[in-house]
């Protein structure tokens, strides 16, 4: 078991467990499905301007292709020229079908890329936090000066068996989340609607009420 | 044509309706039902049928009945065959209508065609009966204050059962949920109120836990950092380093932690005051886990309810170590974070 242990800079998993701790209770504030519909519709975008795949070079090619002709059917008239509106309505049909089957092979990519945000949100989130509760679950993270806490409040935050004055990995954990929380509800909270206090109503109202 | 289309135009539809009625009677009252019938169906068929019609048979046994009580020939029997209206079963409305839309007070309606009932209707007299049952029992059994009909009653006997080993406070949990709907669980306005009154209590409730930790962040980042700053050689620090632990400061420490303590005890005061004063917080613990678990657990174990008082004045305490918790929590984070220093 000793050899699950790494020795680590104290202050390194300090900083790093606060980080990763900060980016998860972000995350959970925002939302996971809201991140991965963002990072979808960026993908969109910059997959269209950067043509990161052929579907989206296609796609974009063919989008032109039907600007065009929906121009030149605007340009001439159904009736004095019928042949050439209709070839040009044609065109449009089975481009705006083409277009179509581009956007579904496309959409099909949404799964991918769902699953893929997760991952990485797994990966920067929850992974580090278990590597550091295995590895690091012994480091004395920091050492609070003797004569600041009471021994009983000292032996409380040595939680659960590290010596009286140490600052542990499940602690520091606690803490963290705990003052993380509360900030982003302190500066989420002003941001929030404010019912107004609802009226009781009467007894006449309710009889009118069931009447109706 | 135009005076006759004039004519049925000036009718209205009862008159029609008696006109038609009429002449239906009349056409009866000839006779030749049989051959009529036949002739009916007989029609585009090869065979043809000799059926007697149901009203040449009434006639004739009519006939029959004449002869055998000769004396029995009176008027009204004359007027029996003169008024053919007594011989069919028509009925006297005529109105289609009237008929399709009359109710039928039937003991057991045909299964999916009850009027549908409220669900709030239905648990409002599921609580009632639960209260009545109680209020029976406290008062000698059922059979001495309910109904005898109650005893054979299962939905009775049902409630009986779940609510049996509960104590008086469950019954007063029940009156209370009753009374606080009173009635109004059929009502959509009280309903509605209740909806944004419990929007309207939790938000009450953030705001004051916003105010709370508004003062408490603020007192305890200004007694942490005063001491910071103020205690001379570093003593005040965290350090990765373990010789802190062993040097001794010339100066005592303990003003920071008494601060801390006294705000706590000031900060923990208030907000029990202000919970019991404003109530908004009484309802604060209904959706925790625990209270949904005890609440399912009841369902098959009513004596659970018994604690569910304990565990919500628990969770109420909790609260208010969750309080120093949260600020001691802040400085163990302001601590760590400032631990490089040393």
């Amino acid at each position: 078991m000793a050899m699950l242990t790494i020795d680590f800079d104290p202050y390194t998993v300090v900083i790093s467990v606060f980080l990763v701790l900060i980016f998860k209770q972000l995350i959970s504030t925002i939302g996971k499905s809201t991140i991965q519909e963002f990072i979808w519709l960026s993908y969109i975008q910059l997959g269209t301007r950067f043509n990161l795949t052929p579907n989206f070079t296609q796609l974009h090619l063919k989008k032109q292709e039907l600007h065009e002709i929906n121009k030149q059917k605007r340009s001439i008239s159904a009736q004095d020229q019928y042949a050439k509106w209709t070839k040009l309505n044609r065109k449009c049909d089975s481009l705006t079908k083409e277009i179509q089957d581009l956007n579904e092979i496309i959409s099909g990519n949404k799964v991918k890329i769902n699953k893929l945000t997760g991952l990485v949100i797994m990966v920067v989130t929850t992974l580090p936090l278990w590597f550091f509760r295995i590895f690091a679950r012994k480091t004395h993270l920091f050492y609070l000066s003797e004569g600041v806490f009471p021994w009983y409040v000292e032996r409380l935050l040595a939680f659960p068996f590290f010596p009286s004055g140490t600052i542990g990995l499940t602690v520091w954990m606690y803490a963290v989340n705990s003052v993380i929380s509360s900030i982003i509800f302190i500066l989420s909270f002003p941001f929030k609607h404010k019912p107004s206090k609802p009226i009781k109503p009467t007894k006449s109202e309710k009889i009118v009420g069931v009447k109706e | 044509m135009s005076e006759s289309t004039g004519t049925e135009a000036q009718l209205s539809e009862a008159e029609k309706r008696k006109l038609l009625r009429e002449r239906r009677q009349a056409k009866m009252a000839k006779g030749n039902a049989s051959s009529r019938l036949n002739t009916i169906l007989s029609q585009g068929a090869s065979v043809t049928t000799q059926v007697t019609s149901v009203l040449d048979k009434s006639q004739e046994s009519t006939e029959s009945e004449e002869q055998e009580t000769p004396s029995s020939s009176s008027p009204a029997s004359a007027d029996t065959t003169s008024l053919p209206s007594h011989h069919d079963d028509d009925p006297d409305i005529q109105d289609i209508t009237s008929i399709a839309t009359q109710t039928f007070a039937s003991p057991t309606p045909p299964i999916g065609e009850e009027t549908p009932e409220d669900i709030d209707e239905i648990f409002r007299k599921v609580f009632q009966q639960a209260s009545a049952a109680s209020g029976s029992r406290g008062s000698g059994g059922i059979g001495a204050g309910g109904a005898p009909g109650d005893l054979n009653d299962p939905m009775a006997q049902f409630m009986k059962m779940f609510t049996e080993g509960a104590n008086d406070s469950q019954s007063d949990l029940l009156n209370a949920a009753a009374a606080a709907s009173g009635g109004a669980a059929a009502d959509p306005t009280a309903n509605k109120y209740q909806t944004e009154l419990y929007a309207y209590n939790v938000y009450q409730q953030n705001l004051w836990k916003f105010r709370f930790l508004i003062v408490r962040y603020l007192f305890t980042g200004f007694n942490f950092f005063y001491h910071f700053f103020t205690i001379p050689d570093q003593l005040f620090h965290a350090s990765s380093h373990p010789y802190v632990r062993g040097l001794v400061s010339p100066t005592p420490l303990t003003g920071f932690i008494t601060w801390f303590f006294t705000a706590e005890v000031l900060i923990v005061a208030s907000y029990y005051m202000i919970s019991v004063k404003t109530g908004i917080f009484n309802t604060k613990h209904e959706n925790h886990l625990i209270m949904k678990g005890i609440s399912l657990g009841s369902m098959f174990l009513p004596q659970l309810t018994q604690i569910r008082p304990y565990i919500s004045r628990g969770l109420a305490y909790y609260d208010l170590i969750g309080i120093v918790l949260g600020d001691l929590s802040l400085v163990v984070v302001l601590f760590g974070l400032l631990s490089f220093i040393r």
